[in-house]
């Protein structure tokens, strides 16, 4: 056990986080996403196993996602925007993304809690 | 009797000149408090305030003021169609000076091609390679004022001395699960997936050993999204965390350079 916490800690000594967020307003988030979600729908259909994840397993098990928007609502906004092949891995790399969203620096939204903002804007894979 | 109607024309003139110099205010105060807002980055707020103050203003010279800032605060939002259509209303209606920095926005905002003048050129070209390195390092400064070439002589400076992530390592080192993510510091990220690719890895050998090879295939093909999407997620967070770092820097670049397009 000490033997970990020694590692650990020395990997924090070695690799420290220095890079900060900054706060953005949340009014102008939605205000972007809602245009997103309302240009998106126009486009193509949605995708329909992330609806029903949306439906019916999220209220089920319960979300505590950091990110916004959601990872459900990034991925079907990517569906509808990007290929399919696309759209997964951006959805996966979001997922890896998420426990440590504070140390790649994304920038905050305060309301009730921190929410990481991510907006999906374009298709590029990097 | 026409000394009555000499009295009523005087007091509706009266009235009328009073409201439309209280419209004059209320514009200006509008106008203050969507700045008060703006500088606080809520541009959707600001751009509200921004219109009322140019349907209430009464002085043309300061209409277009006020449009200008709904333009900039439409090009936060990422409305660069409505922005667009508001600045060229405006580049019509202005002299040449202020023609040319609504033409500068525009290319540097709206992806347009206007002529620029050679000063507005020199500092488009400067804002354009801001991401290259080498090619501002063998830039000429010598049309830009002294503050503004010291800026972009601190900026070069800056940049230099900060210690970037390599996106190639951190794609290369993530060949292995997590120690792309590792290196970038992210350890919760690299502990998931470290854990998810070895779980759908080890789950696929196993469905092969035991000879059941379609839940095998489906076991590497969930595998092979996870592990490409782990390699993408490294180079990823190296050029997010890259351009974060960079940020402030260039903010302060952009602030010295283009100091006067904040106002039209």
């Amino acid at each position: 056990m000490n033997l970990n916490v020694a590692l650990l800690s020395s990997l924090i000594f070695i690799f420290p986080l220095t890079v900060s967020s900054s706060i953005v307003s949340g009014i102008d988030h939605k205000f972007k996403l809602s245009k997103l979600t309302h240009t998106s729908k126009k486009i193509k259909a949605k995708s329909s196993s992330v609806s029903f994840y949306q439906k019916v397993l999220r209220q089920t098990l319960g979300s505590n996602c950091d990110l916004y928007p959601h990872d459900s609502k990034y991925a079907q906004i990517n569906f509808t925007r990007c290929n399919k092949t696309k759209s997964i891995l951006k959805s996966m790399h979001r997922f890896y993304m998420e426990p440590d969203a504070s140390t790649v620096g994304l920038d905050i939204i305060l309301k009730n809690k921190v929410y990481y903002v991510d907006m999906p804007t374009n298709c590029n894979m990097y | 009797m026409l000394i009555c109607q000499r009295i009523v024309i005087c007091i509706s003139l009266f009235i009328s000149f009073s409201s439309f110099a209280n419209s004059c205010k209320d514009s200006e105060l509008v106008f203050s408090r969507g700045e008060e807002l703006f500088n606080r980055n809520q541009f959707l707020l600001s751009s509200i305030h921004f219109s009322n103050a140019a349907a209430l203003a009464c002085i043309k010279s300061n209409q277009n003021k006020y449009l200008y800032k709904y333009s900039l605060a439409m090009i936060e939002l990422n409305e660069v169609t409505e922005a667009e259509v508001e600045l060229s209303k405006l580049s019509q209606l202005v002299n040449p000076k202020k023609k040319s920095k609504i033409n500068l926005i525009k290319n540097l905002y709206l992806s347009s091609n206007s002529k620029l003048s050679h000063y507005d050129q020199k500092r488009f070209d400067i804002w354009s390679n801001k991401n290259n390195r080498k090619e501002l390092e063998e830039m000429k400064l010598s049309k830009l004022s002294i503050s503004q070439s010291s800026s972009v002589n601190n900026y070069i400076s800056s940049v230099k001395k900060l210690k970037l992530k390599s996106p190639t390592l951190a794609g290369s080192l993530s060949l292995i699960p997590g120690l792309g993510q590792s290196y970038l510091g992210a350890y919760q990220s690299a502990a998931i997936s470290f854990v998810i690719n070895s779980l759908f890895y080890m789950s696929a050998k196993d469905f092969e050993k035991k000879g059941q090879y379609n839940a095998a295939n489906a076991a590497y093909l969930v595998f092979s999204v996870t592990y490409v999407g782990n390699i993408l997620n490294s180079v990823n967070m190296a050029n997010r965390i890259n351009k974060n770092k960079k940020t402030p820097l260039q903010r302060e670049l952009k602030d010295n350079l283009f100091q006067d397009l904040k106002e039209l």
